[in-house]
Parts: C-alpha cells; sequence; structure tokens
C-alpha cells in the first residue's frame, strides 16, 4: 500500500514544486500540518493519488521517526497510556509491520494518508494564498507549526 | 429432448388394492400399443389410480400429504406398517423409476427416483420430462369421465390449461415475467425515472460541458499570453539591462549592484536547501515533537516493551515435553502457554521497534532540543539572507532609477517593462483562478476547470442513469406488448386449429350426431349447446385430446378409466376405432360391462394383438379355480392377476359381483 497526496495538494503546492525536489516533500509537510494539529481528512478515493511506496531520498533514514511519530500520536489520541500493556502491544502491532517498506501495516497506512490528507487542509488555513516562494514558504510553515503545537501544550516549543 | 415416454407397468405392495405387478412390456423396452386391465368394481381401481397420478406428478412428496391421507391407503390387516407403489417409465427406452413408500404408523409417504445414473430421494424426474409430470397435466393422460365433464364445463379451465401446457404458452408468460424482474433489477435504487429529470439532468450535462470548454479555452488563452508576456518582457529586461550597463556615469554601479543582488539570491537559495533538509527532520520542526518521541522510546523501556523474549519462543515451548524450569508439560498447560503466547510480539516486531527505538536515541540524542534550536538559527540565517537580497534589490532599483532619470532614452523602455510586469502578474493570477479547487460556488462563478469537470462527470453519472432508465422502460414495454400479442396469437391460432381437427374426429366418431366444438375459451364451448350426454362429453374429450396427442412432438400415454362405461353401443364402436389413433399406448382400466361392442372393434382398428389382463382378489373358490387353470396367472397374498382375453372376456358380471362382495363384507 503506497503513501498518497491529495490531488488538489500538488496543485496547491505547485508554485513552488520547482524547489522541492522529491514529491515525498509536498505529502510530508501535509502530514506533519496533520500530526501537529490531530486532523485527519477522508477524501474520496479519485481524489489522490499514489505516490510511493517506501520512505524515499532524505526520508529514508527518518523513517521509523516519522513512524515513532504517528505512532505517538495515535496513541495519544486513543488515550492509551503506556503502562496499560495489552491494549498498548495491541495498537503497535495492528500498526506497524516490520516486513514493509514504510514499517507500516495496511491499517497504520491508511491513518498516516488520512493525517497528511487532513493536514492539507490544515495548511490551507494557515495560508491565506498558496505559496510561490518556497524560501518564504519555509519559516511561515515552520512558525505556524510551533504555533499549533504550543497551542496544543500551553508551551512554548 | 425426450420424443416418448412409455408406461412400462406398475407394482403395488400393501395398499388397498391387491398387491400386484402389472407390466405392458410385449418386449422388452416396447410396450403394447392397447392394454386392457380389468378390475373388477371393489379391487381397488379408484386407490390404483389415484397412486398412479401421485407417482407421476409427485403430488405426495416433501409431506404434501397428510397423515390421514396416507393412512386411508393403507391395505386391512397391513401388519408391518409398510407399503409401496413403484411405477416404471420408458423415456426414449431408459427407465425411469419413481417409487413411493408408505410408513403408515407414521402416516408419510416418502419418493425415491431411479435413473439411469442412479437413485435420488425425493421426486426428481429427468429435467426433459418435468414438464409432463406436473399435477395439472397428469390429469389429462391419466383420464377419467370427470375430467371429460370438466373439458366442457364453465366452471373449469381444464381445456385451455392443457392447450397451454402442451403447447408451453406460458413460456411468454415465463419471458415477460423475467423481462420485467430484469428491469426492475437495473433500475432498483435510482432516484429519478421521469423525462422531466431526464431533461433536467440533460441541460445540466450541457450546461457543465460548455462551461469546461470555455473555461479550458479561457484557460489556453490566457496561459499563452502569459508566456508570450514572459518571453517579451525577458527580451525587452536583457536589452534594458544591456542599455544600463551601457551607461558612462551609471554602468559601473549598476554592474557591481546587479552581482551584489546575484550572490545574495544565492545565498538565499542554499540557505532555503539547507533549512529544507533540516526540517526533513521532524524532531527539528519543534522541540516538542523530538521530546514526544523520546518520551515514546523511555516509556518503551520503562514497560519492558519489546521483550526480551519473542512470541515464537513460548510457541517453540508448548511443542516441547518440559519446561524450561524442568517441570513436565501437559496439554493444559501447553494451551496456556500458546494462549499468553499472542501477548508478545513476535521476533519482526521485537526488532522493528529496537530499530526504531535505537533511531530516537540516535537521532534526538539527550537534549531533544538542540535540533529545534539549530533549525531556528538556520532560519534565522535565512530570513536575514531573504532582508540581505531585499536590500540588494532596492538598492539596484535605486540605481537603476537614477539611470533612468539621467538618461531619457531609457524611460520609455522602462515603462514598458513595469506595463509588462504589470500585465505579467495580472496574466498570471487570471491563470491561476482556472487552477482554483474552491467547489463552493456555483456552475456559473467556477472558474477552476478541475472542479467543473468533476461536475460534469457527476452530471454524466446521473443523466446516464436516468437515460438508461428510460431506454429500459421502453424496451421492457415494447417487448411485454410483443409477448402479449404474440401470447394472443399463439392461443387462438392452435385453438382453432384444434377445434377443427377435433371437430373431424367427432364427425368421425359420431357421423350421426351434430355435436361440434365452437372455440376454446377455457373450456372447451359447443355449437349451439351448452353440454352434452356422457357418451358425447367422452366421446368430444376423447375427439379433443386424441387431437392435442397427434400434434405435439412427444408421444405420451394415455391411461383412461372406463374408456367406453357411459356410451351407448353404437357410438362404443366408433370410440373403439378411434383410440388407437389417440396416441402409441392407451392402457384402460376397465369393467365386463364395457367388453360388449367395444373390445372387437378395438382389436379390429388396432389390427396387432391387445394386451388383456384381469386383475381380482383372492377369495370365491370357483374364481379361484378358474384363475388358476389359466396359463398365465400371477398369485399374490389377496389378488390374482391374469393374462389372456379368453379369461378377460369369460369374465362374468356376476363374478364381479361377487367379488365385489367379498371385498366389502
Amino acid at each position: 500500500m503506497p503513501f498518497r497526496l491529495r490531488k488538489d495538494a500538488r496543485e496547491w503546492f505547485k508554485g513552488i514544486s520547482e524547489g522541492l525536489p522529491l514529491d515525498f516533500d509536498i505529502f510530508y509537510f501535509c502530514l506533519m500540518a496533520g500530526l501537529a494539529t490531530g486532523k485527519k481528512a477522508f477524501p474520496p478515493a479519485n481524489e489522490a493519488t499514489d505516490l510511493a511506496q517506501d520512505f524515499p531520498g532524505d526520508y529514508r533514514s527518518r523513517g521509523r521517526l516519522i513512524v515513532a511519530l504517528l505512532l505517538t500520536r495515535e496513541l495519544k489520541r486513543l488515550g492509551i497510556k503506556y503502562e496499560e500493556r495489552a491494549t498498548l502491544h495491541k495498537e503497535i502491532a495492528k500498526l506497524i509491520d516490520p516486513l514493509s517498506s514504510t514499517h507500516l501495516s495496511a491499517p497504520g497506512m491508511d491513518e498516516i494518508n488520512h493525517y497528511s490528507f487532513g493536514g492539507f487542509d490544515v495548511l490551507a488555513d494557515w495560508f491565506d494564498d498558496r505559496p510561490r516562494h518556497l524560501e518564504t514558504f519555509l519559516p511561515q510553515f515552520r512558525r505556524h507549526l510551533k504555533n499549533a503545537l504550543e497551542a496544543e501544550s500551553g508551551v512554548a516549543t | 429432448m425426450p420424443n416418448a415416454i412409455s408406461l412400462a407397468g406398475w407394482e403395488a405392495e400393501g395398499l388397498r388394492c391387491p398387491d400386484h405387478k402389472v407390466s405392458f412390456e410385449q418386449e422388452p423396452e416396447r410396450v403394447y400399443p392397447i392394454s386392457l386391465l380389468q378390475m373388477p368394481n371393489g379391487t381397488g381401481k379408484t386407490t390404483t389410480l389415484h397412486l398412479l397420478r401421485a407417482a407421476l406428478s409427485g403430488a405426495g412428496d416433501g409431506g404434501a400429504w397428510q397423515a390421514s391421507q396416507v393412512r386411508a391407503l393403507c391395505k386391512r390387516g397391513n401388519e408391518n406398517g409398510a407399503g409401496a407403489f413403484r411405477v416404471t417409465l420408458l423415456v426414449d427406452g431408459r427407465r425411469v423409476t419413481i417409487c413411493l413408500n408408505f410408513d403408515f404408523d407414521q402416516g408419510t409417504v416418502n419418493y425415491t427416483t431411479t435413473l439411469p445414473s442412479g437413485i435420488k430421494n425425493g421426486f426428481r424426474p429427468p429435467p426433459g420430462i418435468e414438464k409432463f409430470l406436473l399435477p395439472q397435466f397428469v390429469n389429462f393422460y391419466v383420464f377419467d369421465g370427470e375430467l371429460a365433464e370438466h373439458l366442457l364445463s364453465r366452471d373449469y379451465t381444464d381445456a385451455q390449461t392443457v392447450i397451454e401446457n402442451l403447447f408451453q404458452l406460458s413460456l411468454f408468460s415465463d419471458a415477460t415475467t423475467a423481462i420485467r424482474q430484469y428491469y426492475d433489477a437495473q433500475t432498483a435504487g435510482r432516484s429519478a425515472t421521469e423525462e422531466r429529470g431526464l431533461k433536467r439532468r440533460l441541460n445540466r450535462v450541457e450546461l457543465l460541458r460548455a462551461r469546461v470548454a470555455k473555461m479550458k479555452a479561457e484557460k489556453a488563452e490566457v496561459s499563452g499570453k502569459y508566456e508570450a508576456t514572459k518571453k517579451t518582457l525577458a527580451r525587452n529586461k536583457a536589452k534594458f539591462e544591456a542599455a544600463l550597463e551601457k551607461q558612462r556615469e551609471h554602468g559601473e554601479r549598476l554592474h557591481a549592484a546587479q552581482l551584489e543582488l546575484s550572490r545574495a539570491q544565492s545565498i538565499v537559495k542554499s540557505l532555503t536547501e539547507d533549512s529544507l533538509r533540516r526540517m526533513r527532520d521532524p524532531h527539528a520542526l519543534a522541540s516538542s515533537l523530538g521530546a514526544e518521541m523520546m518520551h515514546l522510546k523511555t516509556s518503551l523501556d520503562r514497560v519492558k516493551l519489546p521483550e526480551s523474549t519473542a512470541r515464537e519462543f513460548f510457541e517453540e515451548l508448548a511443542e516441547e515435553d518440559k519446561c524450561v524450569c524442568g517441570r513436565d508439560l501437559n496439554d493444559e498447560y501447553r494451551q496456556t502457554i500458546r494462549e499468553r503466547a499472542k501477548h508478545y510480539l513476535g521476533s519482526d516486531d521485537v526488532a522493528f521497534l529496537n530499530a526504531l527505538k535505537s533511531d530516537v536515541a540516535t537521532s534526538i540524542g539527550a537534549d531533544s532540543s538542540v535540533h529545534a534550536k539549530d533549525l531556528d538559527a538556520k532560519i534565522d540565517s535565512l530570513l536575514a539572507a531573504i532582508r540581505r537580497e531585499d536590500e540588494c534589490r532596492t538598492a539596484y532599483n535605486s540605481l537603476e532609477s537614477e539611470a533612468v532619470a539621467a538618461d531619457p532614452s531609457l524611460q520609455e523602455p522602462k515603462a514598458e517593462i513595469k506595463r509588462l510586469e504589470d500585465e505579467r502578474d495580472k496574466l498570471d493570477s487570471e491563470r491561476q483562478q482556472y487552477d482554483n479547487m474552491d467547489d463552493s460556488a456555483g456552475d456559473e462563478r467556477t472558474f477552476g476547470v478541475r472542479v467543473l469537470e468533476r461536475r460534469l462527470e457527476d452530471a454524466e453519472g446521473k443523466l446516464a442513469e436516468i437515460a438508461n432508465t428510460i431506454g429500459l422502460r421502453m424496451q421492457r414495454d415494447v417487448l411485454v406488448r410483443i409477448m402479449e400479442a404474440a401470447l394472443q396469437k399463439a392461443r387462438s391460432g392452435i385453438s382453432q386449429e384444434i377445434c377443427e381437427d377435433a371437430n373431424r374426429r367427432i364427425a368421425q366418431v359420431m357421423p350421426d350426431n351434430a355435436i361440434r366444438i365452437q372455440r376454446v375459451d377455457r373450456c372447451l364451448v359447443l355449437e349451439g349447446q351448452e353440454g352434452g350426454s356422457a357418451g358425447e362429453t367422452l366421446a368430444v374429450a376423447y375427439a379433443f385430446l386424441a387431437t392435442l396427442f397427434n400434434r405435439v412432438e412427444h408421444q405420451l400415454p394415455f391411461i383412461v378409466d372406463s374408456p367406453a362405461n357411459p356410451i351407448d353401443l353404437r357410438v362404443r364402436t366408433k370410440i373403439a376405432e378411434l383410440i388407437p389413433k389417440l396416441t402409441r399406448q392407451f392402457v384402460a382400466f376397465t369393467i365386463s360391462s364395457e367388453r360388449q361392442n367395444f373390445v372387437a372393434p378395438l382389436e379390429a382398428a388396432l389390427g396387432v394383438p391387445v394386451q388383456f389382463l384381469t386383475l381380482c382378489r383372492r377369495g370365491p373358490a370357483d374364481l379361484e379355480r378358474d384363475a388358476q387353470a389359466q396359463a398365465s396367472v400371477e398369485r399374490t397374498t389377496d389378488g390374482y392377476l391374469v393374462s389372456g382375453k379368453e379369461f378377460f372376456c369369460g369374465f362374468h358380471l356376476d363374478e364381479e359381483e361377487s367379488s365385489n362382495a367379498i371385498s366389502t363384507a
């Protein structure tokens, strides 16, 4: 099962896509916005396209970190405490598949894609207009992300 | 498809009629064309006919009969509580035996069907003859005076039914039903089926098609203008910059400012790439994210996940005779170990979680905030570089303005560049509205081509749905009308031909009688009269059925109860002459009083031997003596079956009455 990208997200990033050597960068920005805000979306299948079957380029070495972040966010969303060993065990086993190139099971892939789909809606809220310059997009994205995490936790990040 | 069905015989045991076995086979797999089975009153003729119809129609299969109906068929004094009635048919020469097995204690009857392929439980006739072995059809070839009356009675639809069954006119109704079911299945769940809905959906599709085409054309035009403006702008800028550099006073300064701007742009580009690379570390985006991942790692360590032992260890342990502690393992322990093994991760999961924890520890380290701080620094550098780039651009623009002011010949090209830049930005904005994914406005106010295309796809789907529905309904109506017209035409044409043919036979049988069939309208409607005598009714019925059975490709046996009893002596002869033409096999249940003016003309008309059988109950000594004296007699526990014309014709009424008296005693 591949990572999937919303068609409108690809369109939205068109103005800075020349500066983004990996299509997965677009998926990643959407994913981080979705994970930071806990927003998921479930668009119809024909409104997204397959992107990659594994973590490409620089993301290859960061794949397990991204999976770790997905796990923390899902465990938090489900209110699972680490002491609840059986539940914790069950949820982790549900989301991961060590033999998969993405390290994620089919339900795990569904979850990560839903966060990325939802994250694009978050980006559209954060930015008044589509980004036209990567150099200004990156600082703005980071600022919005930190603000969202601060709003969630109540402390500066 | 079978062409010939013959009745090879039947066998009865433990039933109200005497135990007996009759065979109508003249030689193996070839039956007598005419068999007369004489059964005096009280011998169980009605019971035998009833069983014969039940065997041929499956009427008692599947628990259709009540226990009292079953027990009514039990022989008086039957001690073993069982009975059987077996009918053997020859279907294109192959034997098919249908057996009714009675359990009188339980009050049940079970069918078995023996085919060349083996025995099957239940009434399971071969597919090719199923339609002739239905209750409503069997009555036409296992025939009695009652049915003859029904054929001419307006209270019954038997005549119409037999035509429709024999000529399979129900296929038209079946086809109509199938057409309606297909339509219903295809249109199930569809919301709109009316023409008004069709018009509305058609309009929407046309509007959207036009809108998509218009927006695409506009987008192509605007994009074309945008690219052309960009090229013109680039050309003009190059000329303008070349002209600027030629200026003695500002040339060198402008050149230096241009180099400075390029350097600043290059630094921005480099720092952007650097920041992007760092931002690919999720823990660098925010220190809290790094902290969360570290928390995951330390928490898993705390709860000892993954375990040091993998699930496979316990699964393998459950296969051993002894535990690692040395205790013996029994099945109960093994089951417990297997159940609890499910609470442990597999070795692959364990390896992955350990690698994940290792990555988190290595990548994030003891202080999770250093990565965010590093990215902060990079972003700060980038923002500073962007500011520097803006300053360089401002300085360059200022110098450029000075140069233009000092040289009037540059003012017009500069103004043109400004105009082209404005034009380019305007076209770029216009161009982007066609990529807008906003789906909230109405069709006429939506410019996004993909949004409109998606709406068009949806509208075309809905249009196709309703268009298909209407098209299908029209096709359904046409087909149903064809089926109904075909049924009427077939029914009318067949009935007319049958009537004409049957009337010719009636004229042969009763040349001095003017009785004729006018039409088939539910029953046989006679010309100018409501009904006839018993003899006329039977003659008309024979003529009608003979006509029917001669017109179909299937040959069926014709089994008749008392074929001549109600007919006057003169007509009997004509009926006897007609019978050989009725069908290939004629089996009749007779009594002695029917022989006169019937047997002799029947034999004469047939021209080949007739089979004569007499079945009577045991009892009167003189009757038993006469029967025993015959060359061909089969004796059972309670009856005799005598073959031969001599005994058949010598069996007298007084004997019949005597037999009757015995049986009812």
